[in-house]
């Protein structure tokens, strides 16, 4: 279930290299794109180039870093609240409701996990959370992050991470769902 | 919901693992690509007109720099108006005129003028009346400044006649002031002789005043 990116790459004194970082990490990155949309592989798409892309920007700014795959991984999880709230805006409900593509997000999920009922609930009660809640309680559950990890990875304290997580858990607790971690 | 509580933690794992099976479709792969080779070409062709941009901007730059220090062309000295042999170096020339021949009025100054030949200077600021002589000056009417250019001794002395006596000298500085009643004198710098017909000739050197009649 670990998630967690290690990176292959040990050349913290040189540039890394797009073609080396995108052939090692593109297939875990497109992976928490499923994940953080629901199953779209569309809305995995996005998130993939939206993160390469930005790797490509700050690529020169990378030198130091010694694991690019945690780099990786945070900016997909900042991507992702960010795509997540603008999706979630009353706007682009309204031009998603247009297009219909409302109806295709939700079916994804469902049709990729059509023979486990409980995962494409769970899935779906997870979309229903509000988009920090979302990520957060993914990378607790399912990356095992920290509560210390997670609030470095998101730029956010450590007291709030532990606010948005017993408020997702109630959340769900109010679905039906046994939610503890 | 189900009537049992289910564990939300194993049902998320569960489709997560399922998620995590399928992969990265071919086509998914081929379109991020494909996508990512388009921005990061166009961002490279924006990089590069931004950098053409930014060469035109600094050549226009030096272009400018370099007009603004290259020397403007000098103006042709243009020679100061003669009036009666007098160059008109300062002053209205509305208010200078010259009705004969070495004859220089001036009604209003300030005004300098120079007479080359004899090597005089002269600068004031009222009505002026002077006359160019052979060797000198006559002063008619006025008061004037009268800077006299240093000469040599085998070079005679220059005359300023006035209506009392006669000023000979070789290089001074002196105020004249001549008017119907009489008039006066002041050296400045060096020194000069005056000589009045039938009395004794006077050395006058800075700081002396004749006044005459």
């Amino acid at each position: 279930m670990d998630v967690t990116i290690q990176s292959s790459m040990e050349e913290p004194a040189t540039e890394p290299s797009f073609e080396a970082c995108y052939d090692a990490h593109h297939a875990k990155i497109f992976h928490l794109g499923l994940r953080y949309g629901g199953g779209n592989s569309a809305w995995a798409e996005d998130l993939t180039h939206d993160v390469f892309l930005t790797f490509v920007e700050k690529k020169h700014e990378l030198h130091t870093l010694d694991d690019v795959g945690a780099w990786l991984y945070r900016v997909a999880s900042n991507l992702a609240i960010s795509r997540l709230r603008r999706e979630g805006s009353f706007w682009r409900r309204l031009t998603l409701a247009r297009f219909a593509e409302v109806e295709a997000t939700g079916a994804s999920a469902a049709s990729l996990l059509e023979d486990q009922e409980s995962a494409s609930n769970a899935m779906a009660a997870l979309r229903k959370l509000p988009p920090k809640e979302q990520i957060v309680l993914s990378m607790k559950i399912l990356d095992e992050k920290s509560q210390k990890d997670i609030a470095a990875s998101l730029s956010m304290s450590e007291g709030y991470v532990s606010k948005l997580i017993r408020r997702g858990l109630e959340r769900l607790s109010s679905q039906g769902w046994e939610a503890s971690l | 919901m189900t009537e049992s509580p289910q564990s939300f933690s194993k049902a998320l794992r569960e489709a997560d693992a399922e998620l995590r099976a399928i992969g990265v479709p071919s086509a998914s792969a081929a379109r991020i690509r494909r996508r990512l080779a388009a921005r990061t070409s166009k961002r490279s062709r924006q990089s590069s007109r931004l950098m053409w941009c930014g060469l035109a901007v600094f050549a226009a730059a030096m272009v400018l720099l370099f007009a603004s220090n290259t020397p403007k062309r000098k103006r042709a000295a243009v020679a100061p108006p003669l009036v009666a042999g007098f160059h008109i170096e300062t002053g209205n020339l509305a208010f200078v005129y010259s009705t004969i021949p070495n004859h220089l009025m001036l009604d209003r100054g300030p005004f300098e003028a120079v007479h080359e030949q004899l090597g005089v200077r002269i600068s004031g600021n009222g009505p002026v009346s002077i006359h160019a002589v052979a060797h000198g000056l006559v002063l008619l009417d006025g008061t004037a400044q009268i800077r006299v250019m240093r000469r040599n001794p085998t070079q005679p002395r220059l005359l300023i006649e006035t209506s009392y006596g006669r000023v000979e000298t070789r290089g001074t500085v002196l105020t004249l002031s001549q008017t119907r009643a009489g008039g006066h004198l002041t050296v400045s710098e060096g020194s000069l002789r005056f000589i009045v017909p039938g009395a004794q000739t006077r050395l006058v050197v800075p700081g002396d005043t004749i006044e005459w009649p």
